[in-house]
């Protein structure tokens, strides 16, 4: 079971200040702190409009119907909420690692959980791995919090990896799309199959921040000799005499691999942070995602 | 680079079975890792100089290939060109093509490896570089004069056969040697299969000889000795007498079977210890006359000793008339020898005598006919009478003259001899300080032996050398007579041929079937081309006489080449060049202990060093 107590009161206090800001500006259900395209009652000036029969007069701007003779209504900008989507990646090979990427990125989907229902967005929380897993529906208030941390304390990684089909189907199932927070350590069969997952969810209006959770050993793996090398989603294995060599090719490729990711990432206007698990998962939500677009101090 | 014993390199084998229990013995560690993508796509990157770099990222299996390599080059006896040993000038190429180069090599023969070094020496000729080719059989034999025509070359190489004729190598590097002309820097190469202890008279460690050999070790067994003989004391009865050696490391039983033109008539399993030799005579219960083929079953590489052959002659009557008034003691010497019919009728010869002696009276004119003159000379011979010699003292004689053989002349005393005076033609045979004593003349179906003095004026009839001297006229006369019943040569050795006939020429029919012709008027009349085991057949005119020609050499039948060369191994079976070479397996050797020690530290440092 997940220990409730995540975090310590001082991170507590860094993340209530924190909260999201999504580039595009969703409609909300209700009342929230979020742009709305509707037009509403908040103190924040939208726009002006000709007067029609039937307005508010409390919204005519007088100063300049005596400057132009003509009636203009004041209109202010609506408030709504955001519904932030964190999905999250329960394959078998997020459980590799030490610490296991798997608890990394569950300690960061709470985080991020805590940061949006503490910005009175929704927060739900979706699994996939070779498909879609368990969900836990987009809500709002602090009760959602308890939800959350309880969902996740049950989460095992296990099967394989379909991030495409897994993104799309969620695309497709989703009808509020909002922020999409996918964590994940994008290691699928085939390897680009990321681009398409994310593309549906881009194009399904979603905001999306792709946080890429890495092992130390993944990154810079150090053992070399006679192995012997098993993939814990398949258990295929693959017996090779790792040298210096091989170790300098395999950096190279996975070099490569990153720059693909980015350079999708950046074409498609999609946030990517890189976490490696040796670093302390707070770093990367007060510094590294906080320096990007999507989370901000409120 | 040569090496003097290439079998070694068959270590070279071990090298895939220690790369094979290199891979058996490697520990793979089980490793868990997130995903085989991206170390699947850095194999398959690096997939050709991965399987390579598994194999050399090991430092132990390299340096074990290592030492194997260094030991098994060690082993095979490398041999550097010394610094200037290069030479210059011509080759004289010694090539043996004795008997014992028949011995087949798998599927090919002693001659034919032999044959095709030497086609790898001329290859390795330079241009202008010249040789000349002495093949060595039972004599040296001058193949091709010195030529820098490369093609020729090749050709007379390609051409030369192997003979069936013992020889000593020897003499052929001696012949070799004396057209080597040093101030040219020529080489000599010889190219043997080794099978003698020495090479007599010559020195292999000066550095322009150099020595190719070929062949390895078999073991042999064969014949060596086949001949027939008359019973001693019988007029009538023969025996026949065989001796067949074992050069083998183990004991053999060796079926043996001596046949006639109609069949077996002798059949024997000789049980021969290893090295050893049996031999034994048995009464000859067979024809007298033919062919007569001895065999023996081997299956050995050397089938040419396997077989003896034999052409069963009957002794012969020899006719001897003897005129003269004192001729007791010539009489009772003929009386002692086998096979004669004596007859003391004066006047002139009748024709039919085999053999005319003369004692004190003049003869006729001599035409044809074999004669011996005791104090007279023949009238129509270019010898001259120039008077009478008192107590004559023998200076000299001809000991290698068969006439003379095993008869000494030393200390004989003799009370009077005609002094002559030879013409041409005549060969002296003994002489005194003054005068010739004993002379022989032949000619064209005349053969005549003068003695110049009487022998009852001598104490030459009291010698034992008496009797052996007659006998030795009557050899001379009729080479058939008494020692050759059956009538046979070694290989190689010349064949005196006669002819009883006016027939101008003789045909010898060799054992292959080639025809060989030779004028009578030939005063050696040998026939030299002996070199095939086997039967001759002889035509002079309406005449046919066969003789056969065997091998019977102890020294061919010891096929195990044996001729030590100072330096690394052992030169069997391989090719080993000596003089211009410098052995370099110590140094391989070295290498080789430092590889293994290397090796050795490379295994114990993790031993040695706790694990992190």
């Amino acid at each position: 079971m997940m220990d409730r107590v995540l975090f310590d009161r001082h991170f507590l206090q860094t993340l209530d200040s924190l909260s999201f800001v999504a580039r595009r500006i969703y409609r909300g259900d209700m009342r929230g702190a979020h742009a709305s395209p509707r037009r509403g009652t908040s103190l924040d000036f939208a726009d002006y409009r000709t007067y029609q029969p039937g307005d508010d007069f409390r919204a005519i701007d007088w100063s300049i119907y005596s400057r132009l003779d003509r009636l203009f209504i004041r209109q202010y900008a609506e408030e709504e909420d955001l519904t932030v989507h964190i999905l999250l990646d329960t394959s078998g090979s997020m459980s590799f690692g030490t610490p296991p990427k798997i608890d990394y990125a569950r300690k960061l989907a709470a985080a991020l959980g805590y940061v949006g229902i503490g910005s009175l967005d929704r927060v739900g929380i979706s699994t996939f791995a070779a498909g879609l897993g368990g969900a836990l529906a987009p809500r709002r208030g602090k009760g959602q919090l308890f939800h959350l941390l309880d969902y996740m304390s049950g989460l095992r990684a296990g099967s394989g990896t379909d991030i495409a089909r897994s993104l799309e189907d969620y695309a497709l199932r989703s009808r509020n799309p909002g922020l999409a927070i996918v964590i994940t350590d994008l290691l699928g069969v085939p390897l680009d199959g990321y681009r398409r997952g994310l593309s549906a969810l881009r194009f399904h209006e979603f905001d999306i921040v792709l946080v890429h959770v890495l092992d130390r050993e993944e990154i810079a793996p150090s053992e070399e000799g006679y192995l012997r090398l098993s993939d814990i989603e398949t258990r295929q294995s693959l017996a090779i005499a790792v040298d210096r060599s091989l170790l300098e090719t395999y950096r190279r490729r996975l070099a490569a691999f990153f720059d693909s990711v980015e350079s999708f990432c950046l074409k498609s206007r999609i946030e990517y942070l890189r976490a490696a698990t040796i670093v302390p998962f707070e770093d990367v939500v007060l510094r590294y995602l906080r320096q990007g677009e999507h989370l901000h101090s409120r | 680079m040569s090496f003097a014993n290439p079998l070694w390199f068959f270590l070279l084998g071990l090298l895939p079975v220690i790369v094979l229990l290199h891979a058996i013995a490697v520990r793979w560690r089980v490793t868990l890792v997130s995903s085989l993508a991206l170390w699947q796509e850095a194999v398959n990157e690096r997939a050709m100089s991965l399987r390579i770099r598994r194999l050399l990222g090991n430092l132990a299996l390299l340096l074990e290939l290592a030492a194997v390599i260094a030991l098994s080059t060690s082993l095979a006896g490398p041999l550097a060109p010394r610094a200037g040993g290069g030479g210059s000038g011509s080759t004289i190429l010694v090539l043996d093509a004795t008997a014992s180069m028949q011995v087949r090599e798998g599927v090919r023969t002693r001659f034919d490896l032999a044959r095709s070094r030497a086609l790898d020496a001329v290859a390795g000729l330079r241009r202008g570089d010249g040789m000349a080719i002495v093949l060595a059989e039972r004599s040296p034999r001058l193949l091709q004069p010195f030529t820098v025509d490369h093609a020729t070359l090749q050709r007379v190489l390609r051409a030369a056969v192997a003979t069936d004729e013992p020889g000593d190598v020897s003499d052929s590097m001696a012949f070799a040697l004396s057209l080597r002309d040093a101030r040219r820097g020529d080489q000599v190469l010889l190219v043997s299969d080794g099978a003698y202890e020495s090479l007599e008279g010559v020195d292999l460690s000066l550095p322009w000889i150099h020595v190719v050999l070929v062949g390895s070790r078999h073991d042999n067994v064969g014949i060596t000795g086949f001949s027939f003989r008359r019973t001693p004391g019988a007029e009538s009865t023969y025996e026949v007498f065989c001796s067949v050696a074992n050069i083998g490391a183990v004991s053999v039983s060796v079926p043996l079977s001596i046949r006639g033109e109609k069949g077996i008539v002798v059949t024997r399993h000789l049980d021969i210890a290893a090295g050893a030799r049996a031999s034994f005579g048995l009464p000859w219960t067979g024809p007298t006359e033919g062919r007569v083929e001895a065999r023996i079953e081997t299956g050995d590489a050397f089938p040419l000793d396997d077989a003896a052959y034999a052409v069963f002659a009957p002794a012969r009557t020899v006719r001897v008339r003897l005129a003269g008034s004192g001729t007791y003691f010539i009489q009772k010497a003929l009386e002692s020898l086998p096979g004669l019919v004596l007859s003391t009728d004066a006047g002139p010869e009748s024709g039919v005598e085999d053999v005319s002696i003369y004692d004190a009276v003049d003869p006729p004119d001599l035409e044809k006919g074999n004669i011996i003159l005791f104090a007279s000379t023949p009238p129509n011979l270019p010898l001259r009478v120039v008077g009478n010699l008192a107590a004559p003292v023998v200076t000299g004689w001809s000991r290698s003259s068969p006439l003379l053989d095993s008869v000494s002349l030393g200390g004989l005393l003799i009370g009077q001899a005609l002094s002559l005076q030879p013409g041409p033609g005549f060969n002296v045979l003994a002489a005194s300080r003054e005068s010739p004593l004993i002379l022989s003349w032949e000619q064209t179906g005349l053969k005549v032996i003068i003695v110049a003095f009487d022998p009852q004026k001598s104490d030459f009839p009291l010698r034992p050398g008496f009797p052996l001297f007659l006998a030795n006229a009557i050899t001379w006369f009729l080479p058939s007579w008494l020692t050759l019943q059956a009538d046979q040569v070694q290989t190689g050795q010349p064949r005196a041929l006669t002819s009883d006939s006016a027939s101008s020429s003789i045909h010898v029919v060799k054992p292959d079937g080639t025809r060989r012709a030779l004028a009578v008027s030939d005063l050696s009349r040998e026939f030299r081309e002996t070199d095939e085991v086997g039967f001759y057949r002889v035509e002079s005119g309406s005449s046919e006489s066969e003789f056969a020609a065997n091998l019977t050499s102890p020294s061919e039948t010891d096929i195990t080449p044996r001729l030590i060369i100072a330096g690394p191994g052992s030169p069997r079976g391989g090719v080993r060049t000596v003089g211009s070479t410098v052995p370099i397996w110590p140094l391989l050797a070295g290498f080789a202990l430092l590889f293994l020690l290397a090796e050795w530290l490379v295994w114990a440092a993790p031993h040695r060093r706790p694990r992190e």
